[in-house]
């Protein structure tokens, strides 16, 4: 792997003060969809603002598209193939979807009036919102919003696409929908998202990287990840003390996650059960906030 | 052998400039057209001009000399207000994250800003063109009821307030801060004008009528060199707020200040 990967990242760290929020963080992204697991505060959100440009890693190697994004034309450069979907991205007040999208069509140097509600008109299609581009931002519903969201991201296509928790606060069939478009999406360009959504990793990322207290726990394909948890999940009438996470399914028994005793009722792992596997302690906050 | 290089075949860098002028205009359209369009600058000075009618009743020399007097003071301040949200927006709205990943950056988004303020002058400028006429026709009712040169500040201290609205939401990023500027401008013009001297410093010298402002004698000309001095220096404040790069924009906001003191004593009786 080098440098002229769409992402390239070597001991990349950032610390906001004393805290240290990312921790040599390491990571070779090509065409695709990465994704990027990891409990509340373990550094997603930074992480990808500095993949984003948006924050200056303190150390380390990043690599953008072959650029460094600390020299600030490479980093112009970086931006112009750049697509960002923050995790909470807000809206100016009094904009329509459209004219909203066609204001950071312009900051994104597109010039040619024509052309950039072309282009406007592209994406919104793209995402669904063809019926309510008119409307103002105020009006629309969370989901759309967060289609429009995306929909500023997609503009332009961007060789690089980075997505903080793109599915957060959608319903199970607009979850559907921006999974079948990311799918799309990433078909010759590289896509980053960072998701709490195991289910959404297992079906739209060819590569996996699970960071914990910003650092990286695990990267390789979700398959590889999910046999690296074979063996260690097993059903049981009880919450079984060896276990290092358990909770009680639908039909009364225990989905235990660990070291499995003798005899165990093993069953076959998912992506969720691999993911409590790496991040262990860390996991069980999570399993009681979710 | 020297390979012959056609002069007019623009530098690479020069190319990049000549872009980033095309991004910044198409970008000061949009956002002349929100602060024109701006709710707040519409509502009020709608209200303004409403309440400025019904107060004073009948088309009388009186009554129209008050209603633009009402005018050069407020329009202005509710320009500055609606530069400021515009100026703002993004920040309240937590948006700022989307616009900093684009390749446009955050000085070229000021200064799209600051040149939107020739938006609302353009449109007092219409409407002082407007007034003349009306003045022409009306004869003896309006003629010499507000000086032309105060009408013709009007465009000046529109591009000084919106520009300075936009260097408030720079430096100080807290809510009401924009209403502190205006009072603050206010207070500046009400001190001011009791000084015979000191009222030519104010923006609204020239907006009042002899019955409020006794004749100065100094000079008009220079008094809007001097308003346009200050319009400069209110951007050069807006774009001082972006950290990195800031040499040439002091350089420049040095020299407009040395001109705009020059126009300043020069317009004195």
């Amino acid at each position: 792997m080098t440098p002229q990967a769409a992402v390239y990242a070597d001991g990349v760290s950032k610390s906001f003060g004393r805290t240290p929020a990312v921790a040599g963080f390491s990571l070779t992204a090509e065409d695709g969809v990465t994704g990027l697991l990891g409990p509340n505060g373990a550094g997603k959100t930074t992480l990808l603002r500095c993949l984003a440009t948006v924050h200056a890693p303190d150390g380390g190697t990043l690599r953008l598209l072959g650029r460094d994004p600390g020299i600030a034309e490479q980093r112009r450069e970086i931006r112009r193939r750049l697509g960002y979907l923050p995790q909470e991205p807000g809206f100016q007040r009094g904009f329509t979807a459209f004219e909203f999208l066609d204001y950071i069509a312009i900051l994104k140097e597109m010039v040619d009036r024509r052309s950039r509600h072309d282009e406007v008109r592209r994406v919104i299609a793209e995402v669904g919102l063809e019926t309510v581009s008119g409307k103002t931002i105020r009006k629309l519903s969370g989901g759309m919003r967060r289609r429009l969201a995306l929909a500023q991201a997609l503009l332009g296509s961007p060789e690089l696409l980075i997505l903080d928790e793109p599915t957060v606060g959608l319903d199970p069939e607009q979850r559907l929908r921006f999974r079948e478009l990311i799918g799309r999406s990433g078909e010759g360009r590289a896509i980053i998202l960072s998701t709490h959504q195991t289910e959404d990793v297992a079906a739209l990322c060819s590569q996996v990287v699970v960071i914990s207290e910003g650092r990286t726990r695990y990267a390789g394909s979700p398959a590889e990840m999910v046999a690296r948890a074979a063996g260690r999940v097993w059903l049981d009438t009880r919450r079984d003390p060896s276990a290092a996470v358990a909770w009680r399914t639908g039909d009364g028994r225990y989905r235990n996650v660990g070291d499995a005793p003798a005899g165990a009722d093993l069953v076959e792992p998912s992506i969720e059960d691999a993911y409590l596997l790496l991040v262990g302690d860390r996991a069980l906050s999570l399993a009681d906030a979710s | 052998m020297t390979a012959v290089v056609g002069a007019r075949v623009a530098a690479p860098d020069q190319v990049g400039r000549l872009a980033d002028a095309r991004v910044v205009v198409s970008l000061t359209l949009v956002e002349a057209r929100r602060v024109v369009a701006h709710p707040s600058y519409l509502a009020l000075t709608g209200l303004l001009v409403l309440v400025a009618g019904i107060d004073v009743p009948g088309l009388t020399r009186e009554s129209i000399v008050g209603l633009l007097e009402t005018i050069l003071l407020f329009v202005p301040l509710m320009s500055l207000f609606a530069a400021n949200l515009v100026a703002s927006s993004a920040r309240r709205a937590n948006a700022e994250e989307t616009l900093v990943a684009s390749p446009l950056g955050a000085r070229a988004r000021i200064l799209a800003l600051c040149l939107a303020s020739l938006a609302p002058a353009a449109l007092s400028a219409t409407g002082v063109v407007a007034y003349w006429w009306l003045a022409y026709r009306a004869g003896p009712v309006l003629d010499g009821a507000v000086p032309m040169s105060a009408m013709a500040s009007a465009p000046l201290l529109l591009v000084g307030a919106t520009a300075l609205g936009v260097a408030t939401a720079q430096w100080l990023r807290v809510p009401g801060a924009a209403l502190v500027v205006m009072a603050g401008l206010v207070v500046w013009t009400g001190i001011s004008a009791d000084h015979p001297l000191g009222s030519w410093f104010s923006p609204w010298a020239l907006a009042y009528t002899e019955a409020v402002n006794p004749a100065p004698a100094g000079s008009h000309a220079w008094h809007a060199g001097y308003l346009l001095g200050l319009s400069v220096l209110a951007m050069v404040a807006a774009l001082l707020g972006q950290r990195g790069g800031r040499r040439p924009v002091i350089v420049t906001g040095a020299v407009v200040a040395a001109l705009t003191a020059l126009a300043g004593w020069a317009q004195l009786p």
